[in-house]
């Protein structure tokens, strides 16, 4: 009888550590966690201990799981609780267990709390869009926003949840080194959805894209307890990686129990989340907020006539307008949309200049004695996971006076001459081009560019700020020189003839070291850059004329080229490339990734 | 799943009365933003790297600089006149928007004719109005 008993008991306890042992390394319990393995190892993410209960918890997903476990059971007396810390986990165990009685949370104050005022009925993925203008919104943002205005619609009564890092240095070396090396730590953080909206929207003047997130009721509520146990911990930021998008993914990962992170790249930007998201089926149609430079674009264009010219005076220097106000409703609205992204810095950190203020408030009480107008609606445009992929191959035979074959990567985001869908025709963000020339069976590096950036928005419309385009890295004058630093910076006009017209005028400057590795070239002189969007095919034309400084020789280059999408992620491409010492023609193929 | 459901409804209906400030300070952009990290270079080298840089006052568990009204755990009105003051200044001049609706459904008066409000701009932006004199005039006028 003795020998049955512990034969059961054996037999129980083998059952139920392997129970245990495949819970613990379950892909749930994993992603909640944020372990990845490494072969026969596990590692989280997470860098705080304060993340686990297990001395080992952080290479030990199942110690961890077995301390939770135990801990579950202990009465819960305050917020220090395993329970309170890890409500998303112990849910997690509860279920494996077939428990039905969760434990009582109301001495877990500071998560009631939390849970009160971010009880969400639904989540939506937030895209705040490339704004070229402002540098740092190049790659644009992603983050959360948490449907917790059960009472109504108002989406400005919700919640968001983004992650940042704490930059703690405002000198730029150690920004950019700490900023590679993870040297920043990264947290999540709750704030009221209408300061994003403010900030991104209004402020820096991008659009927002809410995408929302195909969850259950039940998956939501995970997500609100799971970005609570994100609180208990801090993660190392690293720019090119483990960034704003890849933590925000890997949270909605976690709860909908879908593999996403692994099809993501190593460099992770915001627009690959998306597209990681929208593969695994978990983002539904996006809605647009118009940014406030495309309110007041929009507001712009409903004029006609006499109030077209007045918006324009008062556009140029509204501090200086020597008009009178109109009474009308459609220009006033177009006046105070001019003060609003003249002068929305001031705005909206509630610093205004008295005269601004005043000249506001005088434009706000006009309006407010006119006539109802429609609301402004902005033109729509194609959603950013529309357009193509973040990444690029480029490979390319040139013929000429040389013949070779080329090959490139390109780390992101979108070059001028690529389908604008999803993206803005007159923007740049290139980032991580790396090309390797193939010729007589050799292999060459043939170009490395840290970044190549372009703004020729037709912004100069309305903030006269110029276009400009800024280059740095390394490359060769023609097939036969030497690979040598350069960079290009580039400062004219964009104009404004067509929605499908990207056409600039510049003056540029490419200083360069020399062939001799001693000397620098100062070539200077005007460029100029045309390409028309048709429906799948782009036309366009590259030119410039160079006169050196230091010797004053002469160079051009002329470059025309017909690009065509053959699919979303794949265009073909013909150009030719004429500079004073070399013709090439060249057939180029470029697959998105 | 329902079990999580169920627990999450739990958790809800035992949550203790929330103890967050009530006010205004802190809940404008002001507050978040431009903390010695402006400027080309630093911009430039944000883009370089992919990055953005957070405030550290908005964790989860420290509310949202106060912005909590304690019994609704909503943003109080007055922070959302605060951190929506030029949004709402428009729509009430206007008669019309999102944001006058919002603030309107925060108060619970959404029934409200938004023309009585829009013909009071001035008596509700008097000049350097503060969040808390633009609220009270506001419910001022609603209340006549």
């Amino acid at each position: 009888m003795t020998f049955i008993f512990r034969g059961a008991l054996v037999v129980l306890l083998f059952v139920f550590s392997t129970h245990l042992y495949a819970s613990s390394l379950d892909h749930e319990w994993l992603s909640l966690l944020r372990y990845n393995s490494y072969g026969e190892t596990f590692l989280s993410e997470a860098d705080s201990d304060r993340f686990f209960l297990s001395a080992n918890g952080r290479s030990n997903p199942t110690a961890e799981y077995e301390a939770l476990a135990s801990a579950i059971n202990q009465p819960i007396s305050n917020d220090e609780h395993a329970v309170c810390r890890f409500p998303a986990r112990t849910l997690k165990i509860l279920r494996d267990e077939g428990s039905s009685n969760f434990p009582d949370l109301s001495k877990c104050k500071k998560l009631s709390q939390y849970l009160r005022s971010t009880n969400a009925k639904s989540a939506s993925l937030v895209f705040a869009g490339y704004f070229i203008q402002k540098p740092s919104s190049a790659f644009g943002h992603t983050f959360l926003r948490l449907h917790t205005n059960q009472q109504g619609d108002a989406a400005l009564l919700d919640f968001a949840v983004d992650f940042s890092a704490s930059v703690n240095t405002s000198n730029p070396i150690a920004y950019g080194v700490k900023g590679i090396i993870g040297g920043f730590p990264g947290r999540f953080s709750r704030m009221p959805y209408f300061l994003k909206l403010r900030e991104y929207a209004d402020l820096e003047s991008r659009d927002v894209w809410e995408y929302p997130i195909d969850l259950t009721p039940d998956q939501t509520q995970l997500l609100v307890l799971h970005l609570w146990e994100m609180d208990q911990t801090h993660f190392d930021y690293f720019y090119f990686s483990e960034n704003c998008s890849y933590h925000i993914l890997r949270a909605i990962e976690a709860i909908s129990n879908k593999k996403v992170a692994k099809h993501l790249k190593f460099f992770v930007t915001p627009l690959d989340t998306i597209h990681a998201l929208e593969d695994a089926s978990l983002l539904r149609k996006p809605t647009k907020r118009p940014s406030q430079f495309s309110i007041l674009s929009a507001s712009l264009k409903r004029l006609e006539g006499t109030s077209s010219i007045l918006a324009r005076d008062f556009l140029r220097d509204p501090l200086n307008y020597s008009g009178s106000l109109p009474s009308d409703a459609v220009t006033l609205d177009a006046f105070i949309e001019i003060l609003n992204f003249r002068f929305a810095e001031q705005l909206l950190t509630d610093q205004a200049l008295p005269e601004v203020a005043r000249l506001r408030r005088e434009v706000l009480i006009a309006r407010s004695r006119a006539s109802d107008s429609k609301p402004i609606v902005s033109e729509s445009s194609d959603q950013p996971s529309l357009g193509h992929r973040g990444s690029w191959i480029d490979l390319s035979y040139s013929f000429g006076d040389s013949s070779f074959l080329q090959l490139s990567n390109t780390f992101a985001v979108h070059h001028f001459r690529s389908s604008a869908t999803g993206f803005s025709n007159r923007f740049q963000m290139k980032m991580g081009e790396f090309s390797f020339r193939i010729s007589d069976q050799q292999i060459n590096i043939d170009k490395a560019v840290v970044f190549d950036v372009l703004n020729a928005s037709n912004s100069f419309a309305i903030d006269f700020s110029p276009a400009w385009r800024f280059s740095l890295g390394f490359d060769r004058i023609d097939t036969r020189s030497s690979l040598r630093p350069f960079t290009l910076v580039s400062s004219g006009l964009s104009f404004d003839f067509s929605n499908n017209l990207l056409f600039m005028l510049a003056l540029d400057l490419r200083p360069r070291l020399a062939e001799d590795s001693k000397t620098f070239h100062l070539p200077l002189g005007p460029s100029a850059l045309f390409v028309y969007h048709f429906d799948t095919i782009r036309l366009g034309f590259e030119g410039s004329f160079y006169r050196e400084v230091m010797d004053k020789s002469d160079n051009y280059l002329i470059n025309p080229f017909v690009r065509a999408d053959l699919s979303r992620l794949v265009e073909i491409q013909v150009e030719s490339k004429v500079s004073k010492h070399e013709k090439l023609f060249n057939l180029g193929l470029t697959y998105f990734y | 799943m329902k079990k999580i459901a169920l627990a999450a409804t739990f958790a809800l209906t035992f949550a203790t009365s929330a103890s967050a400030a009530h006010g205004p300070a802190g809940c404008g952009l002001g507050s978040m933003l431009f903390q010695g990290k402006s400027g080309l270079v630093f911009n430039v080298l944000a883009a370089t790297f992919n990055g953005s840089s957070g405030n550290q006052t908005f964790g989860m568990s420290t509310g949202t600089l106060g912005c909590e009204d304690a019994q609704s755990a909503k943003v109080s009105a007055v922070s959302f006149v605060e951190g929506n003051k030029v949004a709402l200044s428009n729509d009430i001049s206007r008669g019309q928007g999102e944001t006058l609706d919002a603030y309107l459904e925060l108060v619970g008066k959404k029934a409200i004719d938004k023309k009585k409000l829009q013909k009071s701009f001035g008596a509700i932006f008097t000049q350097e109005a503060s969040a808390e004199q633009i609220h009270q005039n506001i419910l001022a006028v609603i209340s006549l």
